[in-house]
């Protein structure tokens, strides 16, 4: 995917506040691209216009060379749907469904077949995120990481070509933090394309490639 | 060189009809306890309704349960003269009893009239009490024969008088019961006597009650052809009637031609509106309440999903950026909420109509009647409260539909 001197301006005529400024970045298949930057940095706003949750102000953003801006909210629902899994730093996990029911979520807004055969798709993802054993819990009773790889399987269930994961790590301890970012390694290995936000070094260390983002600005780190 | 792609090739988003009756029934079982008492106000408001509906059905139905007989067989003869008026001579026939007899349905009549005895009152004893009074002054009534019958008196004791002393003009008299009592009478067999006036008269009877003319109770009724002679009664002053059950309307129609062939129009029959229609009368304006009342809950019940609906949705903002995030478009978001509040006013409908039903065969238990409900009330009952559902869940789902899934998912 590719951006172009993309911007982002939040509010009306009075008190404008510009979250990106002129950012171009292009993101290739099969990359791990970890975004840096300190809190209103404009870090999160990059990853929403990414993930087609929010559209720029000016520039152009393209998605496998369609551009966004020029589709309707139901097309960029179907987007998100069949091609970016999301991963939230508070997992978004609904806490009066289980664990397998959440993972099934995903399949609600692509017309995947319903019954037995999405609820074997969900258990096979869970198995991959190491949690089939948790499958008929609530939210509630797991551990952060464990939400957290339910988040990532809930992602993975429809097989997205792109995951995006918003501070993945956040709310996490830094032994439950390998983990995911082992799993998140793990799956990049088999191809999928991930962009993650976070303001941890060590975190974006794991990744194959950085940029810092300061005040709506972008810089490429080059190794 | 880029080039974009048509966007054309960018399918929507789209969701199976199960998977969002799934996904709102999730929703709504989530909190049960909270659905329940939301669907309560539609619930009130469709029993009620539907209560309202079935009870007017089955009273109607009725044939004609509890008939007032005593209403529904009385017709009163007068002339158009104002009251308090004398009747001219003649201007209701002296036999009017005996013609009337001869009509088909008229089950017994009767002369009545009020006797001007002037500043005469009516004593038993000829001695002045100073001690107390023994004088009084008491309506003085002629009646002929029949209208003992026609007004369902009942005796005490003693007889009424009949046609001979009515011919003969005997001085004879039967007392209501309150007269009875103020002169001091209890029975007859000592053939006590009282005066009106200077004129003595025998009491040969004392009535016990009377069914109409309420008059009779506190009065001396004497016979009309006394009265015709003592006090020159020129004519009787009505006509009081019972007829077969059902028969007034047509009686009504034939009485005056048959007591004045030569001016009907001066004649005036009053009978009493026929019990059925006044029923109706009191049923629909009653309906007409809790008709009312249905409606008012069923606002309330619709205000009341509207209320929870809103809390959901700002409650659930997280979730709803979550489901935007995984696919769902704006209007993925309005389907569910519309079918989540749609689903509470449904329930609510199926929930009011049993119990709208349960009502009336309650109420038709009671009073043994039949419960009779028109198919399509309890059949209707759920859509309404459906339509009431999703009219109360479309300003909280265009809500939910119009959050930015950037600021739903930052919510929480």
């Amino acid at each position: 995917m590719e951006l172009l001197g993309v911007s982002r301006r939040y509010g009306s005529n009075s008190g404008q506040v510009d979250a990106l400024v002129d950012v171009d970045l292009q993101v290739s298949d099969g990359d791990w691209l970890a975004i840096v930057g300190p809190s209103g940095s404009g870090k999160s706003t990059l990853l929403n216009i990414v993930g087609c949750l929010d559209v720029q102000t000016s520039g152009i953003y393209l998605f496998r060379g369609i551009d966004v801006a020029t589709l309707s909210d139901r097309e960029r629902a179907g987007l998100r749907s069949r091609e970016i899994g999301f991963v939230f730093q508070s997992f978004h996990l609904l806490e009066y469904r289980t664990v397998v029911e959440n993972v099934m979520l995903s399949d609600v807004y692509r017309r995947a077949p319903l019954g037995p055969r999405r609820r074997a798709r969900a258990a096979a993802v869970l198995e991959q995120v190491g949690l089939a054993h948790r499958a008929d819990f609530r939210p509630g009773k797991l551990s952060g990481g464990e939400r957290q790889r339910v988040a990532i399987a809930r992602a993975l269930l429809g097989s997205p070509e792109l995951l995006l994961c918003d501070e993945p790590t956040g709310n996490l301890d830094s032994a439950t933090t390998q983990t995911i970012l082992d799993l998140i390694a793990e799956l990049n290995a088999d191809g999928v394309t991930v962009v993650m936000i976070t303001h941890e070094p060590d975190v974006a260390a794991r990744a194959g490639r950085r940029v810092h983002i300061t005040d709506g600005r972008l810089h490429e780190e080059f190794r | 060189m880029i080039v974009a792609a048509p966007p054309e090739s960018v399918a929507p988003s789209s969701m199976a009809v199960r998977d969002l009756g799934n996904e709102a029934l999730a929703g709504l079982f989530a909190r049960p306890g909270r659905t329940v008492l939301t669907c309560l106000g539609t619930v009130v408001g469709l029993a009620a309704l539907v209560a309202t509906l079935g009870l007017s059905r089955t009273a109607g139905n009725q044939i004609v349960g509890r008939f007032d007989a005593l209403a529904a067989t009385e017709i009163q003869v007068k002339t158009k003269l104002p009251p308090g008026t004398p009747n001219p001579p003649d201007a209701i026939p002296w036999d009017a009893p005996t013609r009337l007899q001869r009509l088909h349905g008229v089950a017994a009549a009767g002369n009545l009239s009020t006797v001007n005895v002037g500043d005469q009152l009516v004593t038993t004893s000829p001695v002045r009490d100073p001690q107390g009074r023994t004088a009084f002054k008491l309506t003085v009534l002629a009646a002929s024969p029949g209208l003992f019958d026609a007004a369902r008196t009942t005796l005490r004791t003693g007889r009424t008088f009949d046609e001979g002393h009515s011919q003969r003009a005997d001085r004879v008299a039967v007392l209501g019961p309150s007269a009875a009592q103020r002169l001091g009478i209890t029975t007859v067999d000592s053939l006590p006597a009282l005066r009106i006036g200077d004129q003595l008269y025998l009491v040969i009877g004392i009535l016990d009650s009377a069914a109409r003319q309420a008059d009779l109770l506190g009065a001396v009724i004497i016979p009309e052809g006394t009265a015709q002679q003592e006090f020159r009664l020129a004519s009787p002053e009505l006509v009081e009637i019972e007829t077969d059950i059902g028969a007034t309307t047509l009686i009504a129609n034939q009485v005056r031609d048959a007591l004045r062939p030569d001016d009907p129009n001066t004649l005036r029959v009053a009978f009493p509106p026929e019990p059925k229609r006044v029923r109706e009368q009191v049923r629909s304006d009653l309906d007409v309440l809790f008709l009312m009342l249905g409606g008012v809950s069923l606002l309330v019940g619709a205000i009341g999903i509207a209320n929870v609906t809103l809390v959901s949705v700002i409650e659930r903002t997280g979730e709803i950026g979550v489901r935007r995030a995984l696919g769902a478009s704006r209007r993925h978001i309005a389907q569910q909420f519309l079918v989540e509040s749609g689903a509470m006013g449904f329930v609510g409908g199926i929930l009011g109509a049993s119990l709208g039903i349960l009502v009336i065969v309650a109420v038709s238990a009671h009073n043994t009647w039949t419960p009779v409900l028109d198919p399509y009330v309890p059949l209707l009952a759920p859509l309404v409260g459906g339509l009431t559902g999703l009219v109360s869940g479309t300003y909280p789902a265009l809500r939910a539909a119009s959050l930015e899934p950037v600021d739903a998912l930052r919510a929480t």
